[in-house]
């Protein structure tokens, strides 16, 4: 890192990244010219496909490696040359748990306190406090190596919480969390936010983003595509969707398509075998005008469902892959059958 | 040293000795094998002449000592193995990442060690006398050979860490513990007296660390003679804050990674 930032600058964001570069191995460019800033107390979700830079820039912010162009600053200090100062007061969990199988959850709190370096007068209270959060208590007598993943990912968030950060950088944290689990996540990010915290998350939970997050920061190879709201993505974005079922493969796919894609509105059209895909900015208020035409032509259909715009269909768009069904559940659905 | 230094070091050194006691195969295995070295090599060599510097003592009061030394280096030597098995989980770096004191965190883990290595060493000791080996104790003395096999302990386990901080795979650390124990066991005084050895290795020996240190039980043992502080206590003690130093400064780069 070179540069050094304006002091203005390191002072109003919890982290404040200038044209940061990172190249692996002198050829797989993770990083190109990202710059980012962040608010103290924003909940931020890092988004992009695997392999985007999600793990690499949080890793540089914490100090875990050099990047090799820009500069850094999290919470006004060098995460490298002030690596002591940013490590004390921020939160890292990694995208693996790294948690020592042999060792009970107790043991691994108890050893990870001392290691932070708390007073130890109020270690029974703080490990108490961190039990009841995470809801450790059934389990964390036991040895690590019995636990389930989200037990384990519950005390691996312990562990990154446990000298009550003013910064959390989390790296994949739901990856091994039941729904149920995901949700109480989303909660407790919502609440230490609610506190005063800063958080940086990378997920992939698209829908958990738009509930929850401030601001989305979109990367794609290495390049940030956007930074804004989950809701100001949406409305840039986002594409409705309409999903036709026919009764039978149509005898010509090419012109139904053509004449489908011709209707006001309709960015997008995707046939695959009895499914027709419409994509468009926001369906019409009033009518169909494409089971219309599917009606004057003559084709019957068995059912259709609407999809309003989303934040998944936003990422595709941005992402470049605008017509890409996406995986995650709609917000809200309307479905109707006519024949 | 302030309460912070002294949590860490307590927290770590109860880890160590928690892994230790959790794998009780090895633990098993690191007392039995000095004793059927003593059992073996004691008996099997019982007419050994051992010269006239030794007159009085029967082989296996010799090979006492020499057993406790070996003891220490063969456990010393692998201290670095849970260092390695935490590396290859992710868990050290963590630790080192967390730690206000990443150094400290690698003092409590030797502390651990170096303390359960002297108790075994005093264990084999008490075994010895069980097989009859004949002490002539002088207290203080032997508390000066103790401090040099402790600062022995020291220095090979913090090697031991270096190089399994350095290589970070657990082969290296079976090289070590093969390839280098076993000439530094063979070319001391461990198993035999110098006089016994050919001339090449009676000139090499005096210079072998673990001499100094099964010399300085011997004499602590049988002759009421502590280790000399210029030429043994001293170099014992500048190799093992040299090896320390190496090895928290390996465990201080892991730390920054």
């Amino acid at each position: 890192m070179s540069a050094p930032l304006s002091i203005k600058t390191e002072q109003a964001f919890a982290v404040c990244v200038e044209g940061l570069g990172k190249t692996f191995a002198g050829k797989v460019r993770a990083l190109d010219g990202v710059d980012v800033t962040v608010s103290a107390g924003e909940l931020v979700a890092l988004v992009g496909q695997n392999g985007s830079g999600k793990s690499t820039l949080l890793k540089i912010l914490f100090g875990i490696i050099a990047a090799d162009e820009g500069a850094a600053r999290v919470l006004g200090y060098d995460p490298r040359s002030d690596q002591a100062v940013v490590r004390a007061q921020t939160g890292f969990a990694g995208q693996q748990a790294s948690l020592d199988p042999e060792m009970t959850g107790r043991e691994t709190l108890r050893l990870f306190y001392a290691l932070r370096g708390l007073p130890h007068r109020d270690r029974r209270r703080r490990l108490a406090e961190l039990v009841e959060d995470y809801g450790l208590a059934s389990f964390y007598h036991r040895r690590v190596e019995s636990y389930s993943g989200g037990q384990r990912q519950r005390l691996h968030l312990a562990l990154s919480t446990l000298h009550r950060p003013r910064l959390l950088l989390l790296d994949e944290p739901t990856a091994s969390l039941d729904p149920e689990g995901r949700r109480a996540f989303w909660h407790r990010l919502v609440g230490w936010r609610e506190a005063g915290r800063t958080i940086v998350v990378a997920t992939h939970d698209l829908p958990d983003v738009a509930a929850y997050c401030d601001r989305l920061l979109l990367l794609k190879e290495g390049r940030l595509l956007a930074t804004e709201s989950p809701a100001a993505l949406i409305a840039a974005y986002g594409r409705a969707r309409l999903v036709i079922t026919l009764v039978e493969a149509p005898a010509q796919p090419d012109a139904l398509r053509r004449d489908l894609g011709a209707l006001a509105g309709v960015g997008g059209v995707v046939l695959e075998d009895r499914t027709v895909t419409l994509w468009r900015a926001r369906h019409p208020e009033h009518g169909e005008p494409a089971l219309d035409l599917l009606t004057t032509q003559g084709i019957a259909f068995s059912g259709y469902q609407r999809q309003e715009p989303d934040l998944a269909s936003a990422y595709f768009h941005l992402t470049g892959h605008p017509w890409v069904t996406p995986s995650q559940p709609a917000s809200r659905r309307s479905q109707g059958r006519r024949s | 040293m302030n309460a912070i230094v002294l949590h860490i070091l307590r927290e770590t050194a109860l880890r160590t000795w928690l892994k230790t006691l959790r794998r009780p195969v090895p633990l098993t295995f690191s007392f039995v094998q000095p004793l059927l070295w003593m059992l073996i090599f004691g008996f099997l060599f019982q007419r050994f002449s051992l010269g006239e510097d030794f007159a009085g003592l029967s082989y296996i009061d010799f090979l006492l000592p020499g057993i406790c030394a070996m003891t220490v280096l063969f456990g010393a030597s692998q201290a670095g193995i849970m260092l390695v098995r935490d590396l290859q989980i992710g868990f050290l770096q963590r630790m080192a990442r967390a730690s206000v004191y990443p150094g400290w965190m690698l003092t409590g883990k030797l502390a651990a060690d170096v303390l359960r290595l002297l108790f075994q060493a005093v264990f084999i000791g008490v075994l010895g006398v069980i097989l009859g080996v004949r002490l002539q104790l002088d207290v203080a003395a032997l508390g000066a050979a103790m401090a040099g096999l402790a600062f022995f302990a020291v220095a090979y386990a913090s090697l031991s860490c270096w190089l399994a901080l350095k290589s970070k795979v657990q082969e290296s650390m079976a090289v070590f513990v093969h390839v280098v124990n076993m000439p530094l066991l063979f070319t001391s005084t461990a198993l035999v007296p110098t006089r016994q050895m050919p001339p090449w290795l009676e000139s090499v020996a005096p210079w072998n660390p673990l001499t100094l240190v099964a010399d300085g039980l011997r004499g602590a043992l049988f002759f009421h003679r502590a280790p000399e502080l210029g030429t043994v206590l001293l170099p014992l003690a500048l190799l093992a804050v040299f090896f320390f130093i190496v090895a928290r400064r390996a465990m201080a780069a892991t730390a920054a990674a």
